[in-house]
């Protein structure tokens, strides 16, 4: 064996190899799944499109006036995930094709759930949201006139730990229908009144309508904070039957003067339309639920 | 909640700064002088002279702010919100001004106010039922008009006490809206002279970092709040609530007086300038938003059942209860072979944890499908059919199948990950019969450069150098194309030779085909035909 032609065949062995491994020009898909497919899969694990018969299969689930927690239960996902992969599958080497792929793309399309809801609204999606929790989610459904008479509640929830879950979905399933789910396990759910326009007005009590007072920034009690005790005024109403409900604002600020003297809150100043504003103005109510029964 | 913060907290500034989402009230933000006309008074006193002359001058001046119409844009926000509908029994109507001292700017019986005095608004905020907009049977309309129309007393009609003759030609045809309302009506809703004061405000917020309540502006602005909470109590059907801010300049002598009940002449309207105005609807709600809220049922989402009592439930009973308990809900079931049977189905919402089910990835749905057929020669089944994951599958598969957008991205990209594995086992089929191939295989795939012309060129190297490690002089030589004759390609006859096969005798084509193969090298040189 020539010791020159043995060298020359290495030198153009390693050259000829180096050509080989430059990128092909019509390059191969990567195996990873398409965004579009992700996020439509992602959208099913949110239930999205899933009728609300195969969600509530008996009205006794969810009656009218009521909230019911839940655990999703990974498994029905997964197989809803099959289903929609199998679409269109025509042939037995499709079968092992999309059985191969689940895997890959199982892992893709819950970490895609996760930022779902951010990008509905616009918002960019955050660094650690994609972080599935490892204990699964959870929801809540809430059949109520609330739903309807209030949209846009905001509702939060935490889990056992009292620490904020991130919702993945709030929607409307119909007018009076709510469901949320959260990334976790949720042991309370806050929902509150839609917050977002401060407004007047009052609480009722049958026909007797009232306010819960609040603070004037005197006697240690900073204004706008709610009393301790939560005390109540009433507001009074103008006494006619043909036009009912018009508030008496100047009886009402007396009330309000007289109330919040007794209880030693009164700056000297007295009530003046500011005070007035302060004490009238609606608060967002909150109510919260507390999961019961063991998962 | 975690934090300390009562829901019924509001965040209020009092003096100092104003951080954000903080919000300041103020009682009035007072112009330092009311909308009207002036006169502006000099005089001088000349002390020099014995005489001390007085010379004096007056200079007229006016003071304009709105009066009998707004500037569209001036109203900041309104709520309810217009044309909404929602639980708004329980709220009184409001309406911020961008113009922080519009509610002050003139006083409601036109006078100058005294110094540190606050005047009643000359603005309100009347909330009208629909049955207050009607007269019998005739609706009330609000009404386009000019001021000096509105100002024109009429018989019946109670019109603002405003002194037409202090305008100007021009002022009093200027277009505005009105509304006549009847004096009963007047009377039950307006504020008196006395809430008056009450029912504005000034506000100051600070928008630094978010949107907050809706004002997207930082500042000040001015608050004008409704008396009356909106009509929602007409069974079950929504009510439309009308809002109307209204001048109550020059008719403070008919604003109605607690404790008095004035006469009322039916028939009487009293006509008032509309400034702005819109409409709502109110649902019937039944109670505030926490009374519904305490009012549900709470619980995990599972039929209503009773816990299996060991003692004395009967197994049927206790696997039943526990299934309930589980979740499931026992549905009427189609069997293929035409029996009827009942099937357990639960959906995704469960109300326990459910184990990960190790058999999975399914490839059709009847794969999902559990039957309980108990424990040969143990505990015997049920006999019945869990068909949750089935439906789960059949649902998925329907939904995707109903986006055709879906399903074609889904096929194409099934189909072009199929091409990729084609070409990919060409590839190897190559390398496998390629001397080399299969050793040079792992290390083209770590470099993931698999391709058809470079594992070619690949190949025929290494076949080429696998010859050269045998022995160089083995090579075939190739001689250059320029140092090949034209005589030494193959078929290529000279005019010489073309003239002796054609002399030769016998067959001319057998003769030269003879005459051609004969000069190829590789006979000559191999001697093998």
């Amino acid at each position: 064996m020539s010791v020159n032609a043995m060298h020359l065949g290495v030198e153009s062995f390693h050259r000829l190899v180096d050509r080989a491994l430059q990128p092909a020009a019509a390059g191969a898909p990567p195996p990873t799944v398409p965004k579009p497919i992700v996020e439509w899969l992602a959208r099913l694990m949110l239930l999205e499109n899933v009728p609300f018969e195969y969600l509530v299969p008996h009205p006794s689930l969810l009656p009218l006036e009521s909230i019911r927690f839940f655990v999703i239960d990974t498994n029905w996902l997964l197989r809803a995930l099959e289903g929609a992969a199998s679409a269109g599958v025509a042939s037995s080497r499709d079968v092992v094709t999309m059985l191969t792929l689940m895997e890959e793309a199982v892992q893709q399309v819950f970490s895609a759930a996760a930022s779902i809801r951010n990008q509905d609204r616009g918002l960019p999606a955050a660094a650690n949201q994609n972080t599935v929790a490892p204990t699964g989610w959870s929801g809540m459904l809430m059949r109520s006139v609330a739903v309807q008479y209030w949209p846009g509640m905001d509702v939060t929830a935490t889990d056992s730990t009292n620490a904020p879950l991130k919702p993945l979905r709030i929607d409307r399933l119909s007018p009076n229908v709510l469901l949320c789910l959260f990334n976790g396990i949720a042991a309370e759910v806050n929902v509150m009144e839609p917050p977002e326009t401060l407004h007047f007005g009052v609480f009722e009590n049958g026909n007797q309508p009232y306010v819960i007072m609040r603070g004037l920034n005197y006697n240690g009690q900073n204004a706008g904070i709610t009393l301790p005790g939560s005390p109540k005024a009433n507001v009074t109403l103008r006494n006619s039957s043909s036009f009912p409900w018009t508030v008496m604002a100047s009886e009402t600020a007396g009330t309000l003067s007289t109330a919040l003297g007794n209880l030693g809150f009164l700056p000297p100043s007295g009530i003046t339309s500011a005070e007035y504003a302060i004490e009238m103005v609606h608060s967002a109510g909150l109510q919260t639920f507390q999961r019961s029964g063991v998962l | 909640m975690s934090s300390q913060k009562k829901p019924t907290d509001l965040a209020v500034a009092s003096g100092g700064s104003l951080a954000p989402g903080m919000i300041q009230f103020y009682e009035a933000m007072q112009p330092p002088l009311v909308s009207g006309s002036y006169q502006l008074a000099a005089s001088q006193t000349i002390q020099l002279t014995a005489e001390k002359p007085v010379y004096s001058d007056t200079q007229p001046f006016g003071i304009q702010g709105p009066r009998f119409r707004l500037e569209p844009g001036m109203v900041q926000q309104v709520y309810p919100p217009a044309n909404q509908s929602g639980s708004f029994n329980e709220v009184l109507p409001h309406v911020v001004f961008r113009r922080r001292t519009l509610p002050w700017s003139r006083t409601i019986d036109g006078s100058v106010p005294a110094a540190g005095t606050i005047p009643p608004p000359w603005l309100a905020l009347l909330t009208l039922y629909p049955s207050d907009l009607m007269n019998g049977n005739t609706p009330i309309p609000i009404q386009q008009g000019t001021v000096g129309g509105l100002l024109t007393a009429a018989t019946g009609v109670i019109v603002p006490q405003i002194s037409a003759a202090s305008l100007t030609a021009d002022q009093l045809a200027e277009p505005l809206m009105y509304i006549e309302l009847p004096q009963e009506v007047f009377l039950g809703i307006a504020p008196t002279l006395k809430d008056l004061p009450y029912l504005a405000h000034g506000r100051q917020v600070n928008t630094d970092g978010k949107e907050i309540l809706g004002l997207d502006e930082d500042g000040f602005f001015s608050v004008l709040v409704g008396n009356r909470l909106p009509s929602a109590s007409n069974g079950t059907a929504n009510v439309l609530n009308t809002a109307i801010v209204v001048s109550l300049e020059g008719l403070q002598s008919y604003l109605p007086v607690d404790g008095t009940s004035a006469p009322v002449t039916p028939g009487i309207v009293v006509r008032m300038a509309v400034l702005t105005s819109w409409t709502f609807t109110a649902t019937p709600a039944t109670a505030d938003f926490l009374a519904v809220m305490k009012n549900l049922s709470v619980g995990l989402l599972a039929l209503p059942y009773t816990p299996p009592n060991l003692s004395d439930d009967t197994p049927a009973e206790i696997t039943a209860g526990e299934a309930l308990g589980w979740g499931y809900v026992p549905l009427d079931n189609n069997l293929r072979s035409g029996e009827e049977t009942t099937s357990w189905y639960r959906g995704p919402c469960v109300p326990v944890v459910a184990s990960l089910d190790p058999n999975g990835p399914y490839e059709y749905s009847d794969k999902a499908i559990r039957f309980d057929s108990g424990v040969p020669g143990g505990v015997t089944g049920t006999g019945l059919f869990d068909l949750s994951y089935a439906a789960a599958w059949q649902i998925g598969r329907l939904i995707a199948l109903s986006d055709a957008t879906f399903s074609k991205a889904l096929m194409d990209w099934r189909r072009s990950l199929m091409q990729t594995q084609n070409q990919q086992q060409g590839t190897a089929d190559l390398l496998e019969r390629v001397p080399g191939g299969t050793a040079a295989k792992p290390m083209l795939e770590a470099n993931g450069g698999i391709s058809h012309p470079g594992v070619v060129r690949f190949a025929i190297h290494a076949a080429l150098t696998k010859m050269a490690s045998i022995a160089s002089s083995a090579l075939p030589k190739k001689k250059p194309h320029e140092e090949r004759g034209r005589e030494t390609l193959p078929g290529v006859l000279t005019v010489e030779e073309m003239d002796s096969v054609l002399s030769m005798p016998g067959d001319p084509v057998r003769n030269l085909l003879l005459k051609t193969i004969g000069t190829l090298p590789g006979k000559t040189q191999g001697g093998g035909q």
